[in-house]
C-alpha cells in the first residue's frame, strides 16, 4: 500500500470541506425544523389529543433522519465524487460520520432541548403523563427502539446514494421505504406475538400478573408488556446493528470498485 | 505517459460484448485527438484512463506507472476528466477553487483567473444561472488551470458557439505545456484542427491508429484535385472535386493533415488496410 492510500486525516478534512456545500442546507434546515417541532410538540402535548398531532410531527423527524443521505448526492455527479483524489475509506468515513452521528444529533438534539426547556413551563396532559410513566419505566426500551427503528432505513438510504450512479434519488427513496415496511412488518408481527405470548405465560405462572392484566388501565400493565417485549427488542436492535455494519462494509467495498 | 497493454474491457451487463479489445499503445505527453465512430469505445477508453472503469487486470492500463483503476489519491490528483454531464456541488467557480482545487497540488490560480477573464467571467457568477455553453466554458477554464498531468476531454466543443470554440482553442494552446498528456475526444475535428500532436483512432473497440501527426504527413499526402488521382489509397468526391489520400510523393511539399479524410479513409474497410500498411511500412 502506497503512502497516499493510507487513511489521511488531512484528506478526510478536505473531503468534509468538499461535501460541505451539499450538506449546508441540511445543517441549517434540520436544526430549525427539529427545534420548531420540539416547541410545537411540547405545546400540543398540553391538550389531551395533542399526542396524535405530536406523533405526526415526530414522523417528520424520522423522515428527515432516514433521508439525510440524499444530501450527499445533491448537485455532485458520481463521476466527480469518484474521481475526487481521496481513498474510498476516507470518503466512506466522512459519509458514515455525517449520516450516523451528525444526522441524529441535528435531528434530535434541538428537539429534545426544546422539549426539556419548554417542559419546565408547560404541564403535559394526563394521557401524556401515563405515556411518560411508560417511558421512564423503561428508558432502555425507548433508546433501543430508536436505534432499531432508525438505523436500518438510514443505512439503506446511505448505501444506495454511495453506490448507485443512475436513478440514485428514486432508488434511495424506494429502497428506504421498502426497508421501513419490511422491518416494521417483521418487528410488528414478532412484537405482537411475543407480547401476547409472554403476557399469557406470565398470567399463567403468576397470579399477580393476572390481577394486573385484568385491568389494562393499571399503571403496572404497560411495564408488564414492555418486560415481555425486551428480549425481542434486544434481538431487533442486534439485527439492526449487524445490518448497519454489513451495509457499511458493502457500501465501502462497492464504492471502492464503483464503475460507470 | 499512459501505457495500455492488451487492454480489454467488457461491461458487466454485456459480458459477451467487448467495448475495448486487446488495445496496446503508449500515449506520450502531447495533445491527442481521439477519433472513432459512435460506440467505438472512445468514452470507455477515457473512463478506463480516468479510473472510472476498472479492467479485469488493472495493470493493463497504467498512467505514470500506476493503475488508475486502483484510484490511488497520488495518481487521481494528476488526472482530470471533463465530460458533458459533470455536476459540481459548488455554487460558483471560486467556491470550487476553495473546496475542490486543494486536492490538486498543481492548480494554478493565476491561470484560472486569466482563463475566466478570457470568457468574460470572474468566478463569482452562480454556476446554476449559466447556460450549458457558459457552464462548459467555466469548467474547461477550471480544468485547464488544475494543470493535471493527464487531462481527458470528452466532447469539449459540444454546445459551444464559434467564438467560444476559438477561445478554447487559443486557451488550450496557451495553457497546456509539453509535460501534459491531453486526450480530446470529438466528432467536430474542425474546431481544434491546429491543436493536435497525434491521432488515436478506434473502431469497434479496437485501436486502428496511434501516431503523431508529423509522422502521418511524412508518409501520406492529403490532396484535393479536380480529377481523381490514379494512385489514391482512398478517394471521395466533394462538391465536384476529389479529396484523396495518396502515398507520399517524394520531393513534394508536406500537405496539411485532413482529419476528416483520414477518418473516412480508415473507416472504409477497403482502404483501411492499405493506409495502415503504408503508415506501418514506412515506420519499419
Amino acid at each position: 500500500m502506497t503512502q497516499s492510500r493510507k487513511l489521511s486525516f488531512r484528506r478526510m478534512m478536505m473531503v468534509v470541506r468538499f461535501y460541505m456545500p451539499s450538506f449546508r442546507l441540511a445543517l441549517i434546515l434540520y436544526p430549525a425544523v427539529s427545534l420548531t417541532i420540539g416547541i410545537l410538540t411540547t405545546l400540543l402535548n398540553q391538550w389531551e389529543l395533542g399526542i396524535f398531532f405530536s406523533g405526526l410531527l415526530s414522523l417528520i423527524l424520522s423522515v428527515m433522519l432516514y433521508f439525510f443521505p440524499l444530501f450527499y448526492c445533491r448537485n455532485a455527479s458520481p463521476v466527480v465524487r469518484t474521481m475526487l483524489p481521496a481513498t474510498a475509506a476516507e470518503k466512506m468515513t466522512v459519509l458514515a460520520v455525517a449520516c450516523l452521528i451528525i444526522n441524529p444529533i441535528l435531528v434530535y438534539l434541538p428537539n429534545m432541548a426544546a422539549s426539556q426547556i419548554l417542559g419546565l413551563y408547560c404541564e403535559p396532559s394526563e394521557f401524556l403523563k401515563l405515556a411518560d410513566s411508560l417511558n421512564t419505566y423503561s428508558l432502555s426500551f425507548k433508546s433501543l427502539a430508536t436505534v432499531t427503528n432508525a438505523f436500518p432505513p438510514l443505512v439503506t438510504c446511505m448505501f444506495i446514494v454511495a453506490t448507485r450512479i443512475r436513478n440514485t434519488i428514486g432508488m434511495a427513496i424506494g429502497m428506504t421505504i421498502l426497508t421501513i415496511v419490511v422491518y416494521s412488518v417483521i418487528a410488528g408481527i414478532s412484537g405482537a406475538v411475543m407480547a401476547i405470548h409472554g403476557t399469557l405465560n406470565d398470567i399463567a405462572s403468576n397470579p399477580d400478573f393476572a390481577r394486573v392484566a385484568s385491568d389494562p388501565a393499571n399503571p403496572e400493565f404497560p411495564g408488564m408488556v414492555l418486560r415481555n417485549l425486551m428480549p425481542l427488542l434486544y434481538t431487533l436492535a442486534a439485527v439492526a446493528v449487524c445490518y448497519t455494519v454489513l451495509m457499511l462494509t458493502l457500501a465501502y467495498r462497492k464504492m471502492k470498485s464503483l464503475q460507470f | 505517459m499512459i501505457s495500455l497493454c492488451n487492454l480489454t474491457y467488457a461491461y458487466r451487463n454485456r459480458k459477451d460484448f467487448y467495448a475495448i479489445t486487446d488495445m496496446t499503445a503508449d500515449i506520450t505527453p502531447g495533445i491527442h485527438l481521439l477519433l472513432g465512430e459512435n460506440g467505438a469505445g472512445k468514452t470507455t477508453l477515457l473512463h478506463l484512463i480516468a479510473g472510472l472503469l476498472i479492467p479485469a487486470d488493472p495493470e493493463q492500463c497504467l498512467v505514470e506507472g500506476m493503475a488508475p483503476g486502483r484510484r490511488d489519491p497520488a495518481l487521481m490528483q494528476r488526472i482530470f476528466f471533463v465530460s458533458d454531464d459533470m455536476k459540481f456541488p459548488f455554487p460558483t467557480i471560486n467556491e470550487m477553487v476553495r473546496l475542490h482545487a486543494p486536492f490538486f497540488p498543481s492548480f494554478d490560480h493565476e491561470m484560472l483567473r486569466h482563463n475566466l477573464e478570457t470568457f468574460g467571467m470572474n468566478g463569482d457568477e452562480p454556476i446554476d444561472s449559466f447556460s450549458l455553453g457558459n457552464r462548459k466554458k467555466a469548467i474547461l477554464a477550471y480544468a485547464l488551470a488544475l494543470r493535471p498531468d493527464v487531462l481527458l476531454l470528452d466532447e469539449p466543443a459540444n454546445g459551444l458557439d464559434i467564438t467560444a470554440k476559438q477561445l478554447i482553442l487559443s486557451l488550450m494552446s496557451e495553457c497546456i505545456d509539453e509535460s501534459q498528456t491531453v486526450i480530446l475526444s470529438t466528432h467536430t475535428v474542425a474546431d481544434f484542427m491546429q491543436l493536435f500532436d497525434s491521432v488515436i483512432l478506434l473502431s469497434a473497440g479496437r485501436l486502428i491508429l496511434n501516431m503523431p501527426v508529423w509522422e502521418i504527413v511524412e508518409r501520406i499526402d492529403f490532396v484535393t484535385e479536380t480529377m481523381p488521382p490514379a494512385d489514391a489509397l482512398y478517394i471521395e468526391q466533394f462538391f465536384g472535386r476529389f479529396r484523396a489520400i495518396l502515398p507520399r510523393r517524394p520531393g513534394s511539399p508536406l500537405t496539411d493533415i485532413d482529419y476528416l479524410l483520414l477518418y473516412n479513409g480508415l473507416q472504409n474497410v477497403s482502404s483501411r488496410h492499405s493506409i495502415i500498411k503504408l503508415l506501418s511500412e514506412t515506420d519499419s
